[in-house]
């Protein structure tokens, strides 16, 4: 079981994140909540901020707690969590970079 | 390296284990089950697919050399290129790596089998009836021809009304299904049979490579199992689900085909670059550079593969947001494929190479070739960049770069690699490189110019083209550079056949010096190894020196097969650490039964012969009660012996049998078809045009409520069941089961009046995603119903003892998880109208 979670857990808490952030910003597109705001800060991109640094932090512990074991589990624990690492960062940027909710080819609601 | 003779006294031994594993000669070797014919099977199987989709792939250029070219007309054209990509993916690229894979693992690994020969097997004929299914379309002249990806509305009954999409759709499940009973079979392979000691750290990196593309067949598969049987239900009978018109889309169509068409890629790529790694590191005469690495690399690509398949999609018009989510993702692979192309370099670089034919394909066909696919790949996962790349000309360079460099050009250096381990024979050096050459220039001669029609403009899938756009020249170059790859590939495939004839060369005991198990005899003996050896290294044949002798000396596990039983070790996960023994069932037929059986649902369904389509099916539920009748075992004792010291118990009805492994990894790939069906849900709430249906009143919830009853009392039932067997109790578990198939017989009868409740599935797309939805409740619990029936049964028999009953725990399980479905089912069908409100 420890083998299983240094080797994949990383990149499962990845695909976690990715699910999580795109049904999250489907369904408030569909719901229209572009302009509410959390705290004063742009609703949709806070949340995305909060979980992208959230299972950031949960591969690097992943990365802290498996990277020590020596020899193979430890360098593939420690390349899995450095990629995933990576890659969460990469998917929770672009809710950052770019407005939300912009060219969605159907009108919800609007007809 | 040949083995010292064994002393006489052990010849014996050694016979018995050759008469125990040979399979029957002539025609009746269609009853073999063992991983050697199948392999070899799989393999022959998809080259000669290659061949055929080749031929096809230069009926296209032909077509194409030049302007206004009158050769093949459109119709025609259009079926050409369809079923060339088709069958280039699907019955060539998975199956051949399929079998490469079936081949190759246990004697990798050092044991003599897969766990589940005849799943192999049924495999196998599934992929053949398939594969058959779809290539006689092209005889009759009704080959699908909607592209690779047929699209609807384009190829749904109003625009396309022939039987030629039914073709492809119902060959292609049927070879899907074949996808996922290999990956449930390799993956219990893979972790559960390696040779003591071969830790996962000890793994040939080939193993890790497959383990990571069943892993992706097993959840990448399923979304294009269930997009086509609702595509066929649409075409069949008329069930909306594409259709926008009743709150059906397109679209729809799309994200299932991609959910498993990014994935297939690499699941194409993947067990190629496994290969190749091996064989890189046995003609640089050096471990792979950085073995770590690469299997994180491997795992890792695996899993971002599954976030990718919008990609494809970028021009249909979804919203930004999500083109920037998977154009992230998409660049993000370059990583762990870069990983594997720099680990190739340094195992070359730190190595003492020897450039044999494998090698050249290794350095040309996947340094070369698929880097530069991989470099294209980055430019067409850049958004801007794809919306004008689009569906030209430059997709067909990249895509092939990718394809051929990543599969068929280390799949080829493979077939040299192994052909003595396979067939016993050298093959030609000069034969291979020559062969080589011509591959590796015809190639690049055929695709490279297709980068530059592409970006003037040339659209691919077209069947020809005005002359004065600049498009001729290269065109031209790339028809000569396919007759050039097509005559190359001709001598590779013919001077290998031709080591086949009488008085070929025969190779010595591991000709290329390799490390691995695979080589420890060439060509190994019909029973893998004498004995299972203990393995202590990454590479044994380099690190433990005298192995092979030993092995040859029967010193190991499982040596005696003590009654002529086929005797394979079970180990743990991760340490292989021998639990049990497999006592494996020889050639029988029931496996090309029941795919035949499958066969006969499939076609009555082609052919719209409904009965025939029923009978099939009734005949193949049969047939597989049949095969999971246990065989009478009284005759063998519960142990066996493995060494002097070691017993193992048989792992027939153990708790931790490979079976239970593989109930796991089916209910996984179960549970990818029904996340794809529920997405099919909330895709259509949010996105289809038509939505919700105008229904008057939402319909009655009081008889669905009630069917819960029987349901759960079913389920109780099961694991009351259980806990009568773990106190010995077998009359009171086959009573509990009986009960289970009672009650589960009441809920679907409760169930079928509810669907006759819930409108005609052909008035909206959710009416039929809720038809769809209940009768794949009703499959399971029929499911259920019948592993609970044969339970009792069995009891009746005297089955069963408190520490081995595991058909009663995958019952239970089945059970508990039909109920789940139902969980999540329940609310979708009944609850609709509330939940998917827009
Ligand atoms: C090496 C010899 C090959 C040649 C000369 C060749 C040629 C072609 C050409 C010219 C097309 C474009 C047809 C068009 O758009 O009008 C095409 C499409 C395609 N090829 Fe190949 N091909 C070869 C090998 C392969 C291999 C090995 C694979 C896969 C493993 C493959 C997969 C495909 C696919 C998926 C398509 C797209 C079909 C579609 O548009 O629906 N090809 N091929
Ligand atoms: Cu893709």
């Amino acid at each position: 079981m420890s083998a299983a979670l240094a080797l994949l857990g990383p990149a499962v808490l990845w695909a976690i994140h990715f699910l999580a952030v795109y049904i999250f910003v489907s369904l408030a597109c569909l719901w229209r909540w572009q302009d509410a705001t959390l705290l004063g800060l742009p609703l949709i991109e806070a949340v995305v901020a909060l979980l992208t640094l959230a299972f950031i932090g949960a591969i690097a512990a992943c990365g802290w707690i498996w990277g020590w074991s020596d020899g193979f589990r430890g360098r593939v624990g420690i390349g899995m969590t450095a990629l995933f690492a990576v890659a969460t960062a990469m998917v929770g940027l672009p809710t950052l970079l770019t407005a939300a909710c912009v060219g969605l080819p159907v009108q919800i609601g609007g007809g | 390296m040949t083995a010292a003779r064994p002393p006489s006294g052990q010849r014996g031994e050694e016979e018995e284990l050759a008469r125990a594993w040979s399979s029957p000669p002539g025609w009746r070797s269609l009853s073999a089950v063992n991983h050697r014919p199948m392999g070899r099977r799989f393999v022959g199987t998809a080259m000669l697919f290659f061949l055929i989709a080749g031929l096809l792939a230069l009926l296209i250029r032909a077509q194409l050399a030049v302007p206004e070219n009158d050769l093949i007309g459109p119709d025609a054209y259009n079926q050409i290129f369809t079923m060339h990509g088709t069958m280039m993916m699907f019955l060539f690229a998975v199956p051949v790596l399929q079998g490469a894979a079936t081949w190759l693992i246990p004697l990798m690994q050092g044991t003599r089998d897969l766990p589940f020969p005849r799943l192999g097997a049924f495999s196998y004929w599934c992929f053949l009836f398939g594969a058959t299914i779809l290539v006689s379309s092209l005889l009759l002249g009704m080959a699908p021809d909607g592209g690779w990806f047929i699209y609807p509305p384009f190829s749904s009954r109003h625009y396309s009304p022939g039987p030629n999409i039914d073709f492809w759709l119902i060959g292609i499940t049927f070879a899907e299904i074949a996808g996922v009973a290999f990956a449930v079979e390799i993956i219990t392979a893979i972790l559960r049979t390696r040779a003591p000691g071969m830790s996962l750290a000890r793994m040939p990196l080939f193993s890790w490579f497959v383990l990571a593309t069943a892993g992706m067949i097993l959840l990448g598969f399923p979304p294009l199992i269930l997009g086509s049987i609702l595509f066929e239900l649409e075409r069949a009978f008329n069930w909306p689900f594409f259709d926008a018109t009743r709150g059906g889309d397109p679209v729809l169509w799309q994200h299932l085909f991609w959910l498993f068409g990014h994935p297939e890629v690499y699941i194409i790529q993947l067990p190629a670059l496994g290969l190749l790694a091996m064989y890189l590191s046995v003609h640089c005469r050096v471990p792979t550079f950085g073995y770590a690495w690469v299997v994180a690399a491997a795992l890792g690509t695996a899993f971002l593969s599954m976030g990718l398949w919008v990609h494809h999609m970028y021009a249909v018009g979804i919203p930004q947001l999500s083109l920037a989510f998977f154009a992230a993702a998409s660049t993000l692979v370059a990583i762990p494929s870069g990983i594997q192309v720099f680990s190739a370099i340094a195992t070359i670089g730190s190595g003492r190479p020897v450039f044999r034919t494998p090698l050249l394909f290794a350095c040309g066909g996947f340094l070369f070739i698929f880097t530069l696919g991989g470099l294209t790949g980055v430019m067409v996962a850049l958004v801007p960049f794809n919306l004008i790349a689009h569906d030209t000309q430059f997709v067909v360079a990249h895509l092939h770069y990718v394809l051929v460099g990543a599969a068929v050009f280390p799949l080829l250096g493979a077939l040299h690699h192994w052909w003595p381990a396979a067939v016993g024979r050298q093959p030609s050096e000069r034969a291979g490189k020559w062969s080589f050459w011509l591959l590796f220039i015809g190639f690049n001669l055929t695709f490279f110019p297709l980068h530059h029609t592409g970006l003037a403009g040339m659209p691919r899938r077209v069947y020809t083209y005005p002359a004065g756009l600049g498009w001729e020249w290269t065109n031209l170059l790339a028809s000569i550079g396919a007759a050039m790859f097509a005559l190359g590939a001709l001598l590779f495939l013919g001077s290998l056949l031709a080591t086949l004839r009488r008085g070929a060369a025969r190779p010595p005991d591991d000709p290329w010096q390799a490390g691995t198990l695979e080589w420890w005899r060439t060509p190994p003996p019909v029973y893998n190894f004498r004995a299972i050896p203990q393995v202590t290294e990454r590479y044994p044949l380099w690190q433990q020196p005298g192995l092979a002798a030993a092995i040859g000396r029967g010193e190991g596990y499982l040596a005696d097969p003590q009654g002529g039983q086929r005797l394979i070790a079970i180990t743990s996960e991760v340490e292989a650490r021998p639990e049990m023994a497999s006592a494996l069932p020889g050639p029988t037929w029931i496996p090309i039964i029941t795919a035949a059986c499958f066969a006969v649902l499939f076609l009555g369904v082609l052919t719209q012969v409904y009965p025939l389509a029923v009978l099939g099916g009734i005949a193949a539920w049969i047939a597989v009660v049949i095969w999971m009748w246990p065989d009478p075992d009284a005759a063998h004792p519960p142990t066996v012996r493995a060494t002097a010291e070691l017993r193992l118990p048989l792992d027939r009805g153990h708790h931790q049998a490979p079976g239970w492994t593989a109930l796991w990894l089916t209910l996984a790939a179960d549970a990818a078809l029904y996340a794809s069906l529920v997405f099919a849900f909330f895709f259509l709430w949010g996105y289809a045009a038509q939505w919700p249906p105008a229904v008057a009143a939402p319909p009655s919830l009081l008889l669905p409520a009630l069917a819960w009853a029987p349901l759960l009392a079913a389920l109780a039932a099961v694991w009351w069941g259980e806990a009568a067997i773990r106190r010995g109790d077998r009359g009171r578990l086959a009573r509990a089961c009986w009960i289970a198939v009672g009650a589960g017989a009441v809920f679907l009868a409760m169930q079928a009046s509810v669907a006759a409740g819930l409108g005609p599935p052909e008035r909206h797309a959710r009416d039929a995603l809720s038809h769809f939805t209940v009768l794949y409740q009703g499959f399971h619990v029929a499911v259920g119903m019948t592993m609970a029936g044969m339970v009792a049964l069995r009891a009746r028999r005297g089955d069963f003892a408190p520490q081995r009953h595991l058909a009663v725990r995958i019952a239970t399980r089945f059970w508990s998880y039909a109920v789940l479905l139902w969980i999540v089912g329940f609310p979708l069908v009944h609850l609709a109208p509330w939940l998917f409100a827009r």
